[in-house]
């Protein structure tokens, strides 16, 4: 089967590491977060598989070929990163025009029209967009690429919520029509949550949760409720975490709900954000 | 391997500074032309007394190649690796970029030249139209035939060019690996060195024999010693591919700077 391996990958900077053992795969066709608090190695991570840096062990290999240094792979991969490594006089249409050249299957046709649709003006030069535009526009060739693999690292960074929204819709629509590997890297884990479809949670460079989100919120459940009632309902069970508010409280639970719940507690599914921020605080 | 859209892309980068490049080379070549028509000054050349004289613009090409190899580097390794190009596939891709811009410059710097000699020739002005071959190599190239000397002449800007071009594409890649405190150090303590601290040393030291020993060194890698420009030629083959070693040895471990 096709996807990207990444095997026993480690990165240091310094003393520092960024990256520790980190083993994962990425199938094709899905929808992955990956999911991370500032400086868990998630930006690091997407750097060593497109080869933009070096890992200082392991291996990343794209349908069973090793991709450093390896064209052909990396022609299957592509990263839109915050920073834009385009050069910053080039106008945008003329990135179109040389990412076509790059990636034979970019859709520059296809790319004219979200730019249309964003009212991002494609006669501008790189330089002079705003935050909000550059995100658009590198989102726009990251949606127009058409290679089996996308990775996108905080890729609504300055976009308002409309233009957000309109990201998340044109994602899934690009998906069920031309479905490929997509990778988003986010802090906004509630607006992705009902995106993707596997979760990738990365803490101080290690994998710390991988598997679908429906079966990682399946896990589980939240209680609420008055702060005493939910105390010895949660005595000795497994628990994440908890929220206070006043006299009221939030438990998140790891196991199955019992059938006999006490009365006056509210029970609900897992929230991603919550369940990331508990796996993720400690 | 990606090298022919690498090739490409660098081509088109350097398309727009070489059109402005000859445009002005070409307007101030026809400018000093027509006040060649128009005055006439007596001047002392190394060929004897003559009304004027153009000796090319095979240096200022040189200098702009070396520029050119400054800027070279930075912005194309970020699109480069953007759109998954190798590092292998960018320089190798840079190398050929070298060869056919420093060729095709080449071409036209003599082509210029000749244009210049036939409209000094139809002015019928005693002006000195000297490429930088014929410069260097005063006393071999009055002997030559005019096929000969173009030859010659083309081969010598050629490799000057390649010369140019990778020595500071080099520099450029020097740089980029270098940590803050590596590029003051070389930025500033290199010219100090050889400029202020090292003609010091060789004269107290050595009373300046090291500083004799380079020119005389000079002299004969560059073969103005022996008039036998075929040792410039191979000189500079030389450090151009050391240069292009060195360069690849610093940009395959080269990191994007987040």
């Amino acid at each position: 089967m096709n996807c990207i391996e990444i095997k026993n990958i480690t990165k240091n900077f310094g003393k520092t590491c960024a990256v520790d053992n980190v083993n994962i795969k990425f199938d094709e066709n899905k929808i992955y977060g990956l999911l991370g608090r500032n400086g868990a190695g998630k930006s690091t991570l997407l750097n060593i598989i497109t080869n933009r840096i070096f890992a200082d062990s392991g291996e990343v290999l794209v349908d069973g070929a090793i991709a450093r240094e390896n064209d052909e792979a990396l022609q299957k991969i592509y990263l839109m990163s915050e920073k834009t490594y385009y050069p910053e006089t080039m106008k945008v249409k003329d990135v179109f025009k040389w990412t076509k050249t790059f990636y034979p299957n970019f859709d520059v046709e296809y790319a004219q029209k979200l730019a249309e649709k964003f009212e991002l003006n494609t006669n501008k030069a790189i330089k002079s967009l705003s935050t909000g535009f550059s995100s658009i526009f590198k989102l726009i060739v990251a949606l127009s690429v058409n290679t089996p693999y996308v990775f996108l690292d905080e890729p609504v960074l300055g976009l308002d919520a409309n233009n957000r929204d309109l990201f998340y819709r044109l994602l899934i629509e690009k998906y069920s029509e031309n479905p490929s590997c997509f990778v988003i890297s986010t802090h906004l884990i509630e607006e992705v949550s009902n995106v993707i479809e596997d979760v990738v949670i990365i803490k101080n460079g290690r994998i710390i949760k991988n598997e679908s989100c429906e079966s990682l919120l399946s896990k589980g459940y939240t209680v609420s409720g008055n702060a005493a009632l939910v105390d010895s309902f949660i005595a000795g069970k497994n628990i994440l975490g908890t929220d206070s508010l006043g006299g009221l409280k939030s438990a998140y639970i790891i196991g199955t709900m019992q059938s006999d719940m006490p009365q006056g507690l509210e029970i609900s599914k897992l929230d991603l954000q919550k369940l990331f921020i508990q796996l993720t605080n400690s | 391997m990606n090298i022919k859209n690498s090739y490409r892309y660098q081509i088109m980068d350097h398309k727009k500074s070489i059109m402005i490049y000859y445009i002005i080379i070409y307007c101030v070549t026809i400018l000093m032309l027509l006040g060649f028509s128009l005055f006439t000054m007596k001047i002392g050349t190394s060929s004897g007394v003559t009304e004027s004289q153009f000796t090319g613009v095979g240096s200022a090409t040189a200098l702009f190649l070396f520029i050119s190899g400054l800027n070279s580097f930075k912005e194309n390794f970020g699109m480069m690796l953007q759109n998954g190009v190798s590092r292998k596939s960018l320089f190798l891709g840079r190398a050929y970029v070298i060869a056919t811009l420093s060729f095709v410059m080449a071409v036209l710097d003599n082509i210029l030249l000749l244009i210049t000699k036939s409209i000094a020739g139809f002015l019928n002005r005693d002006v000195d139209c000297l490429s930088q071959f014929e410069s260097v190599f005063l006393e071999k190239s009055q002997g030559m035939n005019s096929v000969l000397l173009g030859m010659e002449s083309f081969l010598y800007d050629l490799f000057i060019y390649v010369f140019a071009f990778t020595l500071g594409y080099l520099v450029t890649l020097m740089f980029y690996r270098l940590n803050k405190q590596g590029k003051i150090l070389v930025g500033a303590g290199v010219p100090i060195f050889f400029i202020v601290i090292f003609p010091i040393l060789d004269y107290i030291l050595f009373k300046s024999r090291i500083t004799l020993f380079i020119y005389k060194a000079y002299g004969f890698l560059m073969g103005t010693r022996t008039q036998q420009p075929f040792i410039a030629f191979i000189t500079f083959c030389v450090f151009s591919a050391v240069f292009m070693g060195i360069s690849w040895l610093l940009m395959r471990k080269a990191v994007v700077k987040q």
